[in-house]
């Protein structure tokens, strides 16, 4: 815990103690603070009006010199983001008697001031108090440190050591620590740590060279038994050979493209003994008694126990009904699936009666029982499909031949109906278009193999139940429409919720005008880290970023839900009993922009429509459905065609603009939760009129 | 074309391979009448005619008159001797009334259809596909791909058509001729199997048609040139023009490193590239152990060196004296290196084959 601790803390040190450099910077003292390591305290500072200027840092605890060091090492990072050659980098080192003397017995509230120096004159051109950040950083180096003193444990031979030196180039200290938590108590330099050792045991230098992946691809490296990064310095990147496995996250991603079947293999099987067909009676007697119809509601899980979009609006559903005094019965798979459970499965289901748990049961005994009931009763009865994975088709249809329902409704949540991908992902990497089941693109897919099957079983579902078909948005309906081959009784769009103009000002809508030009810009991320949703997109938006001092990152998500420390991480919950709950701290936290990255053709977006509620833009690309459909509908934010122009977005000055423009001139909408089966007027006419 | 018979070469370790290649072919070409030719014997307990049932006929090198047939096979490894049946087998199969033969190495599986390849041998007689048709601008690239070329042959002959016509039958015989000489991986005497022949052939034949349609036989050698991508209605596009065929060479080995070079950001490929390690992984023929090739051992079962074979190819008194040198007995080319050479026979041989 302790070395996550330190980690975590060192990221958000690292290059956020001075403002980073940035290619364009002219002028001003800039500097970063890199690592408080066993080698001492590392870090840079430049003079931008004057590159070559000769800089000296001295370190105090309280008014005590821990120590000094002249800004005159190279660093071929900051030569490249300049394109000058630069020598910027300090090492203030120590050794065993200024650890036992400044460090040992070092409080949190010590002073830490840094001041950089005219070296030649001595003048003071900076200096900056730290006594948060750093002190921290000593307290903990010195707590796992100070019992020993520095020793390098080799002696390298003159070959080493110049070897060690063109390492130490290119080798980075911060990314090292932060990736090594076991290398942090080392007693020893980090780039002799990983001449030596480190790359055997398959670390890396710095970000962006894979050691693994190059002694893998170069096996001429690997059997002479060189350090590889240093072979890539001196020759490998000259010969054009690879400092990583190309391809990044979409690499990673088809990579890790499962079958749904595969994908589903592990996923937990809730436990409970079955009901017996009395209790499960009496349940359903209570419920039927008195209400003026009833609704069986099909969805992939049980919506009162899982966190997201889909379940809440089922819950605002079933609320809903029950102002109409509709019964409300609930049928969710036990055994979760991504595809539909296979023809011979017994299809044990998990029952919801009016919002809360009722038991498990197997489909068949849930249809006896019913059919028992419902033989006489004479309300209306209407049938609900949310998601039919983890169902299979054959009880479903046996359930209609027990409830003989009024009226069948299928949701386009998402594209089930025409692929088991149900996000049209095409090996979960880009959107397919849902093209013929037959095409090329489909052979080669995760989700191609069984979408022939697949789509057989669907018509089968809609061949005998004659659905209407309800879409949250109508982007989806035309590409539900254009690629569907399945019979329907109607189609139509019906939002889950619209954004309505107001009036008046209203604080949870609107901003300050005194704060358009504050910096940095807030860009946030709502959610569960997946490739879904765009994080991955996200997260290197971040890594390219997050040292720009224009910029701050925020991931809203559910507690534990994994996130990066280059993030701020905003607890999230959204609830049926506090719906606005990510509205509510879009907006305290003065988001300016939702980065909604999803590469598929996002059904509705819930989080879009809250966004924009909170007074947020939105950035997302071209094929994000509903999403791009929202921004395009309401000029709230920007549509991008690929990564490259988002990079543009911010690497120059449009980002800043923009967030300037929208604080200037916020917007003001109210966000109303409008649409589920029970708000679809003219279902109920005919019932009443029947 | 009306009559299209299309082959393949290979070992039992590769069925897999050729299984894919002639599913995907069935798929695209379902009139296309599927041969394999297979250079090897079929492991006891495999039922190999349900194994082979996906092509339509089944060869073997028995069958297509070669002479001396076991003392010419020893001079081959596995990959020369799947490679040195290329052109007997070819003229063969032109011995019909097919009006067009076409080859594919096993490790290539088709896509879409090659009508519009073959449609070029209504005016020509032979149809090749070069490695690369764009040239490289960095040296890196430059050697892994050009020079390579320059080694191993400008021409791929993992794909190679033929019209049943005279030059047509003409190429296949002297291709034939040719690889009974040397069909050897021996770049350093200017010989890479049966392909470093064929950058002949434009030379010697007319009418040969070069392919360069950047659908045909993509592989990590042109991929530098070639963009991957998808199309709304699902096709398969390389530079624009459908995928053909790709040719999926040393999959599970080196050809994993130099693909994923290659492909660079392009991961589209890396689609391609994991569909077909999925595909050859579900097949699983069950009864072919690891490694296995019939031809691959003394027939008392000990493994043959590489040096063993380059030996009795490099006198012509041992492939006079020897008929059999698979043989073990006492007047047997065996007991020849046991007594004469005996380092040959533990000499390890390089590199080695690695089956899935």
């Amino acid at each position: 815990m302790r070395n996550q601790a330190f980690r975590n803390l060192f990221r958000r040190l690292g290059n956020r103690v001075y403002p980073s450099i940035r290619p364009g910077a002219r002028q001003g003292l800039y500097g970063c603070l890199e690592n408080v390591g066993p080698a001492g305290i590392r870090g840079w500072l430049l003079d931008c009006a004057a590159c070559d200027a000769h800089l000296k840092v001295d370190v105090y605890l309280d008014d005590h010199l821990l120590g000094s060091g002249y800004a005159d090492r190279p660093r071929p990072d900051l030569s490249q983001t300049l394109g000058l050659p630069i020598a910027c980098e300090f090492l203030i080192p120590w050794d065993g008697t200024t650890l036992s003397q400044h460090l040992n017995g070092l409080e949190q509230n010590t002073k830490l001031q840094i001041r950089a120096l005219a070296a030649d004159s001595g003048q003071e051109l900076h200096a900056i108090d730290d006594v948060v950040r750093t002190v921290q950083q000593l307290l903990d180096y010195a707590k796992d440190n100070a019992a020993t003193s520095i020793a390098h444990a080799s002696i390298d031979t003159e070959e080493d050591e110049a070897r060690i030196a063109t390492i130490r180039t290119e080798f980075s200290e911060s990314y090292y620590l932060s990736q090594n938590a076991d290398v942090v108590a080392a007693d020893i330099d980090l780039v002799k740590h990983y001449y030596h050792r480190g790359w055997r045991e398959g670390r890396n230098p710095n970000k962006t060279f894979d050691t693994r992946y190059y002694l893998e691809a170069n096996e001429d490296v690997h059997r002479a038994g060189l350090n590889p990064f240093w072979h890539y310095l001196v020759a490998g990147r000259k010969e054009e050979r690879l400092a990583r496995r190309p391809g990044g996250y979409r690499r990673r991603i088809i990579d890790a493209a499962r079958s749904p079947e595969e994908r589903a293999k592990h996923y937990v099987v809730p436990a409970g003994d079955l009901l017996d067909g009395r209790s499960l009676a009496d349940r359903i007697d209570a419920a039927l008694a008195g209400a003026a119809g009833l609704v069986i509601s099909l969805s992939h899980d049980c919506y009162i126990r899982v966190i997201g979009g889909t379940q809440i609006f089922i819950a605002d559903e079933q609320r809903r009904f029950a102002e109409r005094k509709y019964a409300y019965i609930h049928l969710s798979p036990r055994r979760a699936r991504l595809d539909l459970a296979p023809i011979d499965d017994a299809c044990e289901v998990q029952i919801v009666i009016d919002g809360e748990f009722t038991g498990f049961a197997t489909i068949e005994t849930f249809i006896t029982v019913l059919g028992d009931r419902l033989t006489e009763i004479n309300t209306p009865r209407m049938f609900i499909v949310h998601s039919v994975l983890g169902f299979n088709e054959e009880r479903i249809v046996n359930l209609r031949t027990a409830l003989l329902p009024t009226r069948s409704v299928f949701w386009l949540h998402d594209y089930t109906s025409l692929c088991e991908g149900f996000n049209l992902l095409r090996d979960d990497l880009a959107f397919c278009h849902a093209p013929p089941p037959g095409s090329m693109a489909c052979r080669i897919c995760v989700y191609g193999a069984g979408r022939a099957r697949h789509l057989d079983r669907m018509r089968r579902l809609f061949e005998e139940y004659d659905f209407d078909v309800l879409s949250p948005s109508a982007s989806t309906l035309d590409l539900w429409s254009q690629r569907t081959a399945l019979p329907f009784a109607s189609a139509a769009v019906h939002p889950h919720s619209h954004l309505t103009c107001q009036t008046a000002e209203a604080p949870t809508t609107t901003r300050r005008h005194a704060d358009a030009d504050r910096l940095p810009v807030r860009i946030g991320f709502v959610g569960f880290p997946s490739p879904g949703k765009g994080w991955p997109i996200f997260s290197a938006l971040v890594d390219d970023f997050h040292a720009d001092p224009r910029y701050a990152f925020l991931h809203f998500a559910a507690r534990d839900v994994s996130s990066i420390p280059e993030c701020e991480f905003v607890v999230t919950e959204s609830k049926p009993d506090d719906r606005d709950a990510t509205l509510r701290l879009l907006h305290e936290h003065r988001i300016d922009f939702l980065a909604m990255m999803s590469p598929w053709p996002e059904t509705f977006s819930f989080v879009a429509h809250e966004a924009i509620a909170a007074g947020c833009r939105l950035l997302c690309f071209s094929d994000s459905g509903n999403v791009a459909a929202l921004v395009r509908r309401t000029g709230l934010g920007t549509v991008f065609d690929d990564t490259a122009a988002m990079r543009s977005f911010f690497a120059g000055d449009e980002a800043v603009a923009v967030a300037r423009e929208a604080r200037a001139h916020p917007h003001r909408f109210h966000l109303i939760h409008s649409g589920t089966t029970a708000t679809v007027k003219h279902f109920f006419q005919e019932h009443s009129s029947t | 074309m009306t009559k299209v018979r299309c082959f393949t070469s290979f070992t039992f370790s590769y069925l897999t391979r050729a299984t894919v290649l002639a599913r995907t072919l069935r798929k695209a070409h379902p009139d296309w009448e599927l041969w394999a030719m297979i250079v090897d014997m079929p492991p006891s307990g495999l039922d190999a005619s349900e194994s082979l049932a996906v092509f339509d006929r089944v060869l073997f090198p028995e069958q297509v008159g070669f002479e001396r047939l076991h003392a010419w096979l020893f001079k081959h490894d596995i990959v020369e001797a799947c490679t040195a049946v290329k052109g007997r087998s070819l003229s063969f199969l032109l011995e019909s009334d097919a009006d067009a033969v076409v080859y594919f190495d096993p490790d290539i599986a088709v896509f879409h259809s090659l009508d519009t390849v073959l449609e070029k041998l209504d005016d020509h007689s032979v149809i090749l596909t070069p490695h690369q048709v764009a040239p490289n601008t960095t040296v890196g690239h430059i050697r892994d791909n050009e020079m390579a070329s320059l080694k191993y042959g400008v021409y791929n002959l993992g794909f190679c058509a033929v019209r049943n016509d005279e030059t047509g039958r003409a190429f296949a015989d002297w291709w034939a001729r040719s690889l009974q000489i040397a069909c050897y991986d021996e770049v350093h005497n200017g010989i890479f199997t049966d392909q470093k022949w064929c950058d002949l052939v434009p030379a010697f034949f007319p009418r040969v048609w070069i392919e360069r349609d950047p659908g045909c036989n993509v592989a990590s050698w042109n991929l530098s040139t070639r963009h991957i991508s998808y199309s709304e209605n699902g096709n398969i596009l390389v530079n624009g023009s459908l995928l053909k065929f790709y040719h999926f060479t040393k999959i599970n080995s080196a050809g994993d490193l130099m693909t994923e070079k290659y492909a660079g950001d392009n991961v589209e490929v890396m689609e391609i590239w994991n569909w077909y390690k999925r595909a050859i992984t579900e097949i699983r023929v069950a009864g072919i152990p690891s490694g296995y090739w019939h031809y691959g051992h003394f027939d008392n079962g000990e493994k043959i060196p590489k040096a063993a074979r380059v030996l009795f190819r490099s006198r012509d008194d041992l492939y006079a004296a020897f008929d059999n040198p698979f043989a073990t007995d006492d007047n047997s080319y065996y007991n020849w290196l046991l007594h004469q050479h005996p380092a040959v026979l533990t000499t390890p041989s390089e590199g080695g084959f690695k089956a899935v």
